[in-house]
């Protein structure tokens, strides 16, 4: 019992780096619509940003906030410089974009900072924090509460303040947001830059654990989508239950289903994802769009 | 006497004889390594051209091709090596074993559209190199599956070197399923497609049974890339399951954007650009990190085509001629 217990917190604390890049793509997704592929990209840049202002002497609690409102801007510029010439062109050229980005940033980063893996020290020490003998480490509990503290000032932000009514509106109905005086522009690009923080909080968070590598946000990004679809890409909440139930899917699948070793525990998440678009397309929490004939 | 509609309609499509003219001098004029590279064009391309039938004409999106192509390679590869059977009969069952996957992969796509469809074949296109990899005994495990003789080899009766037969078998094989392909939308069948990628629902109302009409064209694109990577490993002689990656399903689709999804030619110059840019950048950027430079200006390249030519480069080409003969035209009469 305590091992499976052990297994869940564990899941959970791998869960919600999943949640905070689903979060990500989904607020990306309901401005734009778009899937946008090099989400994990902008996160694994983050996460080395952070790591080399760390290299060069600054404290973690400096770095980190840097880190996350240079992603802000890249996130933005990324949206307007990028994308916006291409949002009207459809999915494929859309989803082709993507592609385009993560292939780019992605040796990109490898010749910045090359591919050999780094470690990057946890700022939480390496002590453990639990109740008897269940154990995460600080390190595990401490990522856990700055990605759970960043979707929440996010949550805050979209549902009680005024940015946050108009972000929703571009995001509904982009028409009538712009008849109504909103700078939708303005507010994709917001959008974007909303993600890329999430997404810079959730790279540094799993940068510790998962080790600095080009190729470190490769499966997260993956199980991400795997969340995101879980949870239904129209639902921000959503999005992180899915996260969470993705992590902990895989923890348990690992420890409990024979023949899972680490290289197949990513079939446990599409397995799982698999079943809910079949029996609910829209996911678990999203609005399913009617069409009058 | 005819109408000039139907003599234009009729007159012989130039550019296409002369490809197929230089296509068919090329084994007689070029090293064995630049046909190999050739192959893989040929074979890459049909598998780009499977992809436009489910995205340009059926309006379906599919991030799982290199999946399916990989699929493809693993059934020729094996067939020849383990089961001892001939190419023809190994290529067929590489296109039949993926029709039925294309139509188990169009399941979801009856409940599922555009971006959980997306999804689902991104998951297929990345867990196909950990299950290849796992099912070692089969598939050779990491280091891939690799073929004793070549399986394309020349009957003597030719007179033909391997390699020249070999890449005029792909040549072949390619070319005869483009063009079903090609003739297959023009038809009934093309006009339902039509029909489903505009509106499902316009389709529904005027008589198309949309859910079969999905799964055949999911099946079809699928046994066509089936066929393509079986058609690509069986001339490379070599499989190996890092090379069938999510990156290489993502090139694919981006290969079909940049040639342009509802064109065949457009196939072709895809399936050139995902073999020869690559290379033509690691050639003329030596150094250590070269591959990664080559990625960037591939990145590059592929995003300057999309905003220049998000309909792809053979229609913004042709549209560049029409205003060209248009204004010499208007220059002519004033």
């Amino acid at each position: 019992m305590t091992e499976f217990i052990q297994q869940i917190l564990a899941g959970l604390a791998a869960g919600v780096v999943y949640a905070g890049l689903a979060l990500a793509l989904g607020v990306v997704f309901q401005g734009t619509g778009m899937l946008n592929l090099a989400q994990g990209e902008l996160a694994t840049l983050s996460a080395f940003g952070a790591w080399s202002l760390v290299e060069a002497g600054m404290s973690f609690w400096l770095a980190f906030p840097a880190a996350v409102l240079l992603s802000a801007a890249l996130g933005a510029a990324v949206e307007r410089v990028l994308v916006r010439p291409v949002e009207g062109a459809g999915p494929m050229v859309l989803l082709a974009a993507g592609a385009a980005m993560l292939l780019g940033l992605n040796a990109l980063i490898a010749l910045v900072w090359d591919t050999d893996p780094k470690t990057f020290a946890s700022p939480f020490g390496a002590s453990s924090v639990g109740v008897g003998e269940i154990r995460l480490t600080s390190q595990q509990v401490g990522a856990a509460v700055l990605v759970l503290v960043t979707m929440g000032v996010i949550a805050a932000l979209f549902r009680f303040t005024p940015v946050g009514l108009k972000l929703r509106a571009v995001a509904t109905n982009p028409d009538s947001a712009r008849l109504l005086g909103v700078r939708t522009g303005r507010m994709l690009a917001l959008g974007w830059a909303l993600a890329g923080a999430v997404g810079a909080v959730a790279g540094t968070a799993a940068a510790p654990i998962a080790g600095l590598s080009p190729e470190m946000m490769a499966g997260p990004l993956l199980l991400a989508l795997a969340a995101a679809t879980l949870g239904g890409m129209t639902s921000r909440g959503g999005a992180v239950v899915g996260g969470l139930i993705i992590g902990v899917a895989g923890s348990l699948a690992s420890r409990y289903v024979p023949g899972l070793g680490g290289d197949l525990q990513l079939v446990v998440p599409f397995a799982v994802i698999f079943a809910v678009l079949l029996l609910r397309p829209q996911g678990l929490f999203g609005r399913a769009a009617t069409v009058r004939a | 006497m005819s109408a000039p509609t139907t003599a234009s309609r009729r007159s012989l499509p130039w550019p296409w004889i002369a490809a197929v003219v230089w296509a068919l001098a090329v084994p007689f004029l070029f090293s064995d390594y630049d046909l190999l590279q050739l192959s893989r064009v040929w074979s890459v391309a049909l598998a780009v051209a499977s992809l436009n039938l489910l995205s340009g004409y059926a309006g379906q999106v599919s991030a799982g091709h290199g999946a399916l192509f990989g699929l493809g390679a693993y059934t020729g590869v094996l067939l020849v090596g383990e089961g001892g059977m001939p190419w023809p009969v190994a290529l067929l069952g590489a296109l039949v074993l993926c029709l039925g996957a294309g139509a188990l992969l169009g399941l979801p796509a009856l409940r599922v559209d555009g971006l959980g469809l997306g999804l689902i074949t991104i998951a297929v296109a990345a867990l196909f190199p950990l299950v290849v990899t796992r099912f070692e005994s089969l598939t050779g495990g990491a280091v891939g599956y690799a073929l004793g003789a070549p399986p394309l080899s020349a009957p003597g009766w030719t007179g033909l070197a391997d390699a020249q037969f070999a890449y005029l078998v792909v040549l072949a094989v390619c070319g005869v399923a483009v063009l079903g392909l090609r003739n297959l939308t023009r038809g009934r069948f093309g006009r339902s497609l039509e029909a489903l990628r505009t509106s499902s629902l316009m389709a529904v109302s005027n008589g198309v049974e949309t859910r079969r009409l999905t799964l055949t064209v999911f099946a079809l694109s699928a046994g066509v890339a089936g066929l393509a990577g079986a058609l690509n490993a069986l001339a490379l002689t070599l499989v190996t399951p890092d090379t069938f990656t999510l990156a290489f399903s993502l090139t694919l689709l981006a290969a079909s954007v940049v040639g342009g999804t509802r064109s065949w030619a457009g196939a072709i110059v895809g399936g050139a650009f995902v073999t020869y840019l690559p290379q033509l950048m690691s050639d003329n950027m030596g150094g250590g990190s070269s591959g990664q430079w080559a990625q960037v200006a591939y990145a590059a390249v592929l995003l300057l085509v999309l905003y220049f030519a998000p309909r792809g480069v053979v229609t913004f080409v042709r549209a560049g001629l029409a205003r060209l003969g248009a204004r010499r035209t208007r220059e002519k009469t004033a």
